[in-house]
């Protein structure tokens, strides 16, 4: 069992609890110090970091089955990785892989994933895709854009548009306009329309390792094969998978960007101009995945020997060199805006509440956690919210709506496309 | 791990089905402990019976007249950190707080909080910093419960000024018989929470001394604790990112002193003149390991910097003054603690020496504790070498020297406890030195050889400290059997109030103390 590799981690948590808040330092508010949305909802030790390292001890060493109730401690839980940042400033462990392990046990037990994750992991494996669309629908979202086809033509940057942009209605104009705003700074820029396959994030969230690896290998087999320089990718989903995943997967001859990144260099380098003032007053969500989870993971293997020193020595991930300042910049460039900081930033962010496959099997929970960040977002006085993730933009919008709040849910490059005038 | 019949489903019609558990999946959570191997050397063997979630005092009473009518026990916990937590016999359940976090009130006229359990310091004083009041905040960490922290210890930085066990005023207690008990002002018509004290009597005592009992007696639901001036800014002033932070206080109010020393004599001779002078919000000496500790950000860094750090960094008292009225304060007492540092010859450690960037978060950590857990960092475990704690500060230090070190060297020799041979404690003046408090740290592996040396240490200080007459402290449970005949056999008054309050013995059943003493 993979688990066995964390032994050292799983017995000397010491039950500290600093995984389930900020770092005591950055807490503003009684209101806002936690960083769990699992704990936040279901109270129980259990549904943090901490309880969770403690199931993982109790299936390691067998003193008990993996029962419902385990399963859902082990999948209700965002994988946003707060954890991981948290426990890292005291402890060298690492609670988001262990998280990612218990999962695969689940799998590898025949209990995992959860009925509700299945419609995406057929899909996915039908329609390489986790929205039950057709394959051939995937570059419909570009067809009225006169864009490279890199199927058929080179190019230095992949656009990568990823599932929710490339189908959601309401999402795809990102997509388009990412895509319009790279073409315009004159960037050779080209997409792969039908031939587009999920990243595979969904699979590997819910403990599918095999297939992810499988699909995961494919991806970069194709990638490979563009010659291409660059991966531009908006999802803040695909983003953090290309960087801390795939990397074990396969070796890869290109870097991977986030929209946010690129477009901070052009405006940095005068390649993206902002001519028109737009006057609102805005406040930014991290997505976990280009945010604590954009930071590369060392990918590790070795063992703890005496005092708990890893041998060889490892590089630890402390969540905290994601892509936290591009976006800000970009946003502090646009003439008008106001940018104004919730209480939990950077690396210690609230997650918007849909990741680790809880949007499909726990809706409920991931609507509360997105309620919480739009009460977080509403105290800063913002009129909207700005992000760069699907997954987050639906979910977030899901929660102003239950919320009720006065609150826009924008994504970033909506803002550049103003100010840029396009 | 089974409850009586019927007492599950009790629980479950009382609290909601929601808010009780015994599936092992959560229970589990409740089992494993830092330490605890030393003594339950089988992991997840504790498990508790279920898990109680309650949402208010009211809730509380009735799990515990459940408890009563059934026949289990219970442990109220606030963050869970301490090991007595975990529970031994099988018919116990966890009281989990979690749904009891609010803060009721902040006095800021009468400079009280009062809060739930669920609570924590970092919490708390967010709010009261906001306000221009703090508090002290235990080493433990931020992340503790206010209230579970002062049901046990409650000692941290600041504690020199605003003093040991001196912040807990009015109480709702939830006594083991389910009865609610107010607290010192709390009992008043008005139901006040401002003072501890009330008319006569006050049963204040019965909560803890040097610490608390362990929830042995019933649990408290809302307590409210004294605050203090802070004249710093609103926000926690943190600058960096993890796993670097530094705290950047108004420079004219806030500062911190690294002093060395040639000898800890001097180092003492040196706290006593602050006492007396009083002078200074934090005073202790802090060992190399622990600073070290504070700045590493993994355990790699620790032990590649340890060999040299550990030469340079010996004999340091850290002063940290804070101007409450003004700037001038500061600047008074700088002057004054130059002249101590000159009398008793102490060398400060300058601004722009590496050994003082060494230490960089030392004035945040004594405002809001941050980094503490990073002791775990060094060897996995760490403790205090000793169940000895309060005494003067020459008591301190002669039984430091001369028991509990060569204790600790012989475990360094056996190779139980990580190579710290440095000698220096973290001690801690307290009320301006009135009294003191040490704690020789120890760092080793989770492993059992090195749990039983540090278990068999910890129960020898205490016997070593009976027989020097001292006020040995951290007696948990059964050790009370050791220290009761020494100090007027206390044990069998507090046995005698657990009987009293807790007939059927159902809160936290071995503490304070347990009815029989242990075999061996
Ligand atoms: C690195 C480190 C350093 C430490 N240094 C210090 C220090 O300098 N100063 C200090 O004060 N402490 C220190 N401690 C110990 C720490 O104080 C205690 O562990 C602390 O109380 C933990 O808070 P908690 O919320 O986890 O309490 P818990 O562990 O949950 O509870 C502590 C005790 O109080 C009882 N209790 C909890 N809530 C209630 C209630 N509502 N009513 C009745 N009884 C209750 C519990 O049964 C338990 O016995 C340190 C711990 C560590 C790990
Ligand atoms: S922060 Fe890390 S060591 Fe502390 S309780 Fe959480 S998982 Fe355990
Ligand atoms: S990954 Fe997020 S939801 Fe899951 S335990 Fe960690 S902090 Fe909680």
């Amino acid at each position: 069992m993979s688990l066995e590799k964390y032994r050292w981690d799983l017995v000397n948590c010491e039950r500290c609890s600093m995984c389930k808040w900020q770092h005591p330092w950055s807490v503003k508010s009684r209101e806002r110090a936690m960083v769990c949305p699992s704990l936040r909802k279901y109270h129980f030790d259990s549904y943090s970091a901490q309880g969770r390292f403690d199931l993982a001890r109790g299936l390691l060493e067998g003193e008990f089955e993996l029962t419902d109730r385990a399963l859902e401690v082990i999948y209700a839980c965002t994988l946003c990785g707060a954890c991981d940042v948290t426990c890292k400033f005291t402890r060298d462990m690492e609670p988001l892989e262990i998280l990612h392990e218990l999962r695969k046990l689940c799998v590898e037990k025949g209990k995992g994933p959860l009925p509700g994750h299945m419609p995406a992991v057929d899909s996915i494996r039908k329609n390489h895709n986790p929205w039950l669309q057709p394959a051939a629908r995937r570059g419909h979202w570009a067809r009225k854009m006169s864009v490279k086809d890199l199927n058929k033509e080179k190019a230095e940057v992949l656009y990568f548009a990823g599932c929710t942009y490339s189908y959601n209605a309401n999402l795809q104009q990102v997509a388009r306009s990412t895509l319009r705003i790279l073409q315009q700074a004159g960037i050779d820029v080209g997409i792969l329309g039908s031939n587009e396959s999920c990243c595979a994030s969904p699979i590997v969230k819910v403990g599918m390792q095999d297939l992810f690896q499988e699909h995961a290998a494919k991806n970069i087999e194709m990638f490979n094969g563009l010659g291409i320089k660059t991966i531009v990718t908006s999802c803040a989903g695909c983003y953090g998978v290309l960087q801390s995943q795939y990397p074990a997967v396969g070796k890869m001859n290109f870097e991977i960007k986030h929209s946010m990144e690129y477009f901070d260099e052009l405006v940095q380098d005068g390649r993206l101009k902002f001519t028109k003032d737009v006057p609102l007053k805005v406040t930014w969500h991290d997505p976990c995945h280009s945010g604590r989870g954009g930071e590369p993971q060392d990918l590790w293997e070795g063992t703890r020997v005496r005092w708990g020193l890893s041998d060889p020595p490892r590089e630890r991930n402390f969540g905290s060199k994601g892509v936290f300042d591009a976006p800000r910049r970009v946003l502090e460039a646009i003439p008008g805006i106001e940018l104004v900081e919730m209480e939990r930033i950077r690396e210690f962010s609230w997650c918007c509440g849909a990741g680790g496959g809880v949007k499909s099997a726990y809706p409920e929970f991931a609507v509360e956690t997105a309620r919480e960040r739009v009460r977080e977002a509403c105290a800063t006085g913002a009129e909207a919210l700005v992000t760069s993730c699907p997954w987050c933009e639906a979910n977030l919008l899901d929660g102003i709506n239950a919320e009720g709040a006065a609150l826009e849910m924008l994504s970033l490059v909506e803002l550049i496309e103003r100010a840029a005038g396009t | 791990m089974s409850l009586p019949n019927g007492a599950y489903e009790a629980l479950a019609n009382a609290l909601g089905a929601e808010n009780v558990c015994d599936d092992p999946a959560v229970t589990s959570g409740y089992s494993y402990m830092w330490l605890a191997y030393a003594t339950h050397a089988q992991s997840g063997r504790y498990r508790p019976a279920a898990v109680a979630l309650p949402g208010s005092t009211q809730d509380v009473q009735t799990i515990i007249l459940l408890a009563n009518r059934y026949g289990f026990n219970y442990i109220p916990v606030g963050t869970n950190l301490f090991p007595p937590n975990m529970p031994t016999r099988p018919d116990t359940i966890i009281i989990d707080p979690k749904r009891m976090n609010r803060i009721l009130e902040i006095d800021t006229e009468s400079m009280y909080a009062v809060v739930e359990p669920y609570v924590t310091y970092a919490q708390l004083q967010a709010e009261t910093m906001q306000k221009g009041l703090t508090l002290t905040v235990c080493e433990g960490g931020a992340q503790c419960s206010v209230i579970a922290n002062n049901m046990f210890q409650g000692m941290g930085g600041t504690g020199h000024k605003f003093g040991y066990n001196r912040g807990i005023l009015g109480c709702d207690w939830v006594l083991p018989n389910g009865e609610l008990l107010k607290i010192g002002s709390r009992g008043n018509a008005r139901g006040d929470w401002f003072w501890g004290d009330c008319a006569g009597l006050n049963l204040k005592g019965l909560l803890r001394g040097d610490s608390g009992h362990c929830g042995g007696l019933g649990m408290v639901t809302a307590m409210a604790v004294k605050l203090f001036p802070y004249p710093g800014p609103k926000a926690f002033p943190v600058k960096g990112a993890n796993p670097d932070f530094s705290a950047e206080f108004p420079a004219d109010r806030f500062k911190v002193n690294l002093i060395k020393f040639p000898n800890r004599e001097q180092l003492i001779d040196a706290m006593y003149e602050i006492g007396h002078a009083e002078i200074g919000v934090a005073v202790h000496e802090e060992p190399a390991s622990m600073v070290l500790a504070g700045e590493s950000p993994s355990v790699e860094h620790f032990w590649e910097h340890w060999p040299e750090f550990k030469k340079k960094w010996v004999n340091v008292l850290s002063v940290t003054l804070l101007g409450f009225s003004s700037a001038r304060q500061v600047a008074y007492e700088q002057k004054v603690l130059d002249a101590i540092v000159s009398d008793t010859g102490g060398e400060y450690i300058t601004e722009d020496s590496e050994l003082w960037s060494c230490a960089a978060c030392n004035l945040g950590e004594q405002f809001r504790t941050g980094g503490s857990n990073r002791l775990f960092r060094i060897a996995g475990d760490f403790f205090v070498m000793g169940g000895f704690g309060f005494d003067s500060l020459d008591q301190s230090l002669k039984m430091s020297k001369e028991y509990m070190w060569p204790l600790i060297l012989d475990g360094i020799e056996k190779g139980h406890l990580a190579p710290d041979d440095v000698g220096n404690d973290w001690l801690n003046s307290y009320q301006l030195g009135h009294f003191a408090e040490t704690e020789p740290l120890i760092y080793f592996e989770h492993d059992l050889a090195a749990g039983g040396a540090f278990m068999n240490g910890y129960v020898g200080t205490i016997i070593e400290a009976v027989k020097r007459k001292m006020t040995s402290s951290w007696p948990l449970g059964p050790m009370n059997y050791i220290t009761g005949p020494a100090m007027c056999n206390y044990h069998e008054l507090v046995k005698k109030i657990k009987s009293a309050l807790d007939p059927r013995l159902t809160s936290n059943p071995g503490f304070p103390v347990p009815p029989e003493p242990p075999q061996a």
